[in-house]
């Protein structure tokens, strides 16, 4: 099986310490990894190395068989990172912010209807399509980039602590979008400190600790074999 | 690259056209300066009334029968009287510190006093001119813009999101940042634009002129805000915390905006006010009298010299007689007081030159050239001060050479008997007035009021630009 997202060794330095210390990770495509941690764990850190935020930083790390040093660019291309739960521009509309993202994307932006499907399938309530981001509900935000994902064809999903400002019935629909959108087939790489939520969303889970992960359960049983969390 | 930009721009220009607060700030800001120039328009009325005063008194000594001028004090006849100028109700920078008309007098010209908290306004502007409201709220108004932008995206995680996007950071900062910019310019433009309609609407006849000021006017503003927008984003961006930012870009803006521009101007004004130009107008009548006394006294003991201890009549006939001879001795006293009043005068001169020093000084802020670019588009500038001074100086020395150096009569005090007594040699027939060159009222034409406008125009720019750098150069640190 192929790993969409292929870390060895990643190092990231902060001042005299370290953040990730030697973390291997590799995620099988199309299947979801969630990472948990504390807060300033180095979760973020994490998603930033891998969307080459981070100019310090030692190891490997490939993204769909891409350098994640010398590629940047085509990485972001078949990315989608989405902080929280998702952070839009409060002063446009829902459409408007899809039309936004495909733009910044360089995406063709997509018709009308295939806006309206990708929204009703990531469960946008059809009364927000018009009405400002900043009227929206924190699931519905999410729910928006969710619907972007889809639209964009994302090969890989990284999320960030989607689950840190829902409430627990939120948390829930949002564990049920989240593997809704596996079935189209990307890889998605969750990081959270809510450990019931990373179990109850992905199929295998890491714990983050002192700079490096440890398998906290066995994967589930569909998920194809591959996942390695190295001990280091 | 540049898509991101024009993208980030338009996104934020949104933002800001769907913002209600913006309306109501521009509003208030038109409704400010609409007041400040009707307190300038009124101000411009008292003033023009003074001068059509002034006018009236010059054409009832033009018509009244009079001698041929003698050239022995300044004559009300030769008076220039200065039209209080039109931009002072936008900016009044030198306009009231200049005279409101010049009087020409055989040491040299004569002042119009000016009321001394009128000539303390010099190049300091008023908290009621629209250069100040511009300067002072425009400012502040532009900087918290600017900080907003970027500490709320900041915040929100927008940048970073836009980043992950594939947007560069350099780009989207200054999109956001431009699309702010856009949004004070536009908003400048409604106020300068309410302004210019509220002046018409009072002055009518000059609708013209009017508007010409205020378009002129709406350059420096752009550039001005333009700075602190940039401004208050690089505090936005390179600040450890928010409160720690906005706090730096007040006090920044304090500095630049008021303390800066007040104590450059504080500083000019220390430098000559030991020297002010009525004392040294005194000064420089009494060296020039004291000279001309020293020529009469010497004319007179020539004639004792060649006489003994004459008669009036004989001293007056011999007076006549080697008219020529006295003449020339006349001449030497004349060039010399002409020297000793000079001397004087340019010491004075010197003085002032020493003002451009603090100029220099004023444009470490962009506070100042903001000051100095509206005074320069609205014609009450430093070359408004230039223009009349060289007007004056041109008139001076046609009058001085065909009037108070050839005077038609001298006094001769020839000594006589323990004192003195005063016989008077005819030189010349006098000049009337109306032969006398008339003075040429100076004018500016666009060309000159614009490269008077282009060094603080330039340093605003200078100042633009360096912000955008800083703001450039730290916009990466905002998506790490």
């Amino acid at each position: 099986m192929i790993a969409a997202i292929d870390i060895v060794g990643l190092t990231v330095p902060k001042g005299r310490s370290v953040v990730l210390d030697g973390l291997c990770l590799k995620v099988p495509s199309g299947s979801i990894a969630a990472v948990v941690g504390r807060s300033q764990a180095g979760k973020t850190v994490l998603l930033s190395a891998i969307l080459g935020r981070i100019a310090d930083v030692s190891g490997t790390i490939r993204v769909c068989d891409l350098d994640g040093r010398e590629q940047t660019g085509e990485i972001l291309q078949r990315t989608t990172w989405v902080p929280g739960c998702g952070v839009l521009e409060e002063h446009l509309t829902v459409r408007e912010n899809v039309s936004l993202v495909m733009r910044l994307c360089q995406v063709p932006e997509p018709t009308r209807t295939a806006v309206e499907r990708a929204l009703r399938e990531s469960d946008v309530p059809d009364r927000t399509f018009d009405l400002r981001a900043r009227s929206l509900t924190r699931l519905e935000a999410f729910s928006v980039w969710i619907a972007i994902a889809r639209l964009r064809r994302s090969l890989v999903i990284l999320l960030d602590d989607p689950a840190a400002s829902l409430g627990p019935l939120d948390a829930v629909r949002a564990t049920i979008l989240i593997r809704e959108l596996r079935s189209n087939g990307p890889t998605i790489l969750v990081v959270t400190r809510d450990q019931q939520f990373a179990e109850d969303v992905a199929d295998a889970v890491y714990l983050l600790e002192g700079g490096r992960l440890s398998t906290t359960r066995a994967s589930r049983p569909e998920t194809p074999p591959g996942h390695t969390a190295d001990l280091l | 690259m540049l898509r991101t930009l024009e993208r980030a721009c338009r996104v934020e220009l949104l933002r800001r056209i769907r913002q209600g607060s913006l309306y109501a700030v521009v509003a208030g800001l038109a409704i400010l300066v609409c007041f400040s120039v009707q307190v300038g328009i009124s101000e411009l009325e008292v003033r023009r009334e003074d001068y059509l005063a002034q006018l009236s008194d010059l054409a009832r000594e033009q018509v009244r029968p009079r001698l041929p001028l003698v050239g022995w004090v300044p004559e009300p006849v030769l008076r220039a009287i200065r039209r209080p100028e039109l931009g002072s109700i936008v900016a009044r920078g030198d306009d009231m510190a200049i005279p409101a008309y010049f009087d020409f007098g055989p040491a040299g010209v004569v002042w119009a006093r000016n009321v001394s908290s009128d000539v303390a306004q010099l190049n300091t502007g008023t908290l009621t001119d629209v250069e100040s409201i511009v300067r002072v709220l425009g400012g502040f108004l532009a900087l918290v813009l600017g900080f907003q932008c970027i500490a709320g995206a900041r915040a929100l995680g927008t940048l970073k999101t836009w980043h992950a996007l594939g947007a560069g950071a350099v780009p989207t900062v200054l999109g956001k940042l431009l699309g702010c910019w856009c949004i004070t310019t536009a908003g400048s433009v409604v106020v300068l634009a309410a302004a210019a309609l509220s002046a018409i609407l009072r002055l009518p006849n000059e609708p013209t002129e009017l508007s010409r000021i205020f378009i002129r006017c709406a350059v420096p503003t752009t550039l001005y805000l333009g700075c602190f927008v940039a401004i208050g984003g690089a505090f936005a961006i390179w600040a450890r915390n928010q409160a720690g930012a906005l706090a730096g870009g007040i006090a920044l803006w304090i500095l630049v905006a008021m303390v800066w521009p007040q104590a450059v101007a504080l500083g000019a004004q220390m430098e000559t006010q030991g020297v002010m130009r009525a004392r040294m107008e005194l000064q420089r009548d009494k060296a020039f009298d004291d000279e001309v006394r020293a020529g009469q006294d010497s004319l007179g003991n020539k004639v004792a010299e060649w006489l003994g201890d004459p008669t009036a009549a004989q001293a007056q006939a011999i007076v006549q007689e080697r008219q020529r001879e006295l003449d020339a001795l006349w001449q030497t006293y004349v060039n010399s007081a002409r020297m000793a009043a000079g001397a004087i005068e340019e010491a004075w001169r010197q003085e002032h030159v020493r003002e451009k020093r603090f100029e220099r000084l004023a444009y470490l802020s962009p506070g100042t050239p903001l000051l100095r670019s509206f005074a320069a588009l609205s014609e009450t500038g430093f070359e408004l001060a230039g223009r009349w001074s060289s007007a004056v100086d041109t008139q001076e020395g046609k009058l001085v050479q065909l009037l108070f150096d050839n005077r038609s009569q001298v006094t001769v005090r020839v000594p006589s008997r323990g004192g003195r007594q005063l016989l008077r040699m005819e030189r010349n027939k006098g000049i009337p007035w109306h032969d006398l060159p008339e003075f040429q009222t100076p004018m500016g034409t666009t060309t000159e009021t614009w490269q008077a406008a282009a060094r603080p125009l330039l340093a605003l720019a200078a100042f633009l630009g360096l912000a955008v750098v800083v703001v450039a150069i730290g916009a990466p640190r905002l998506v790490t």
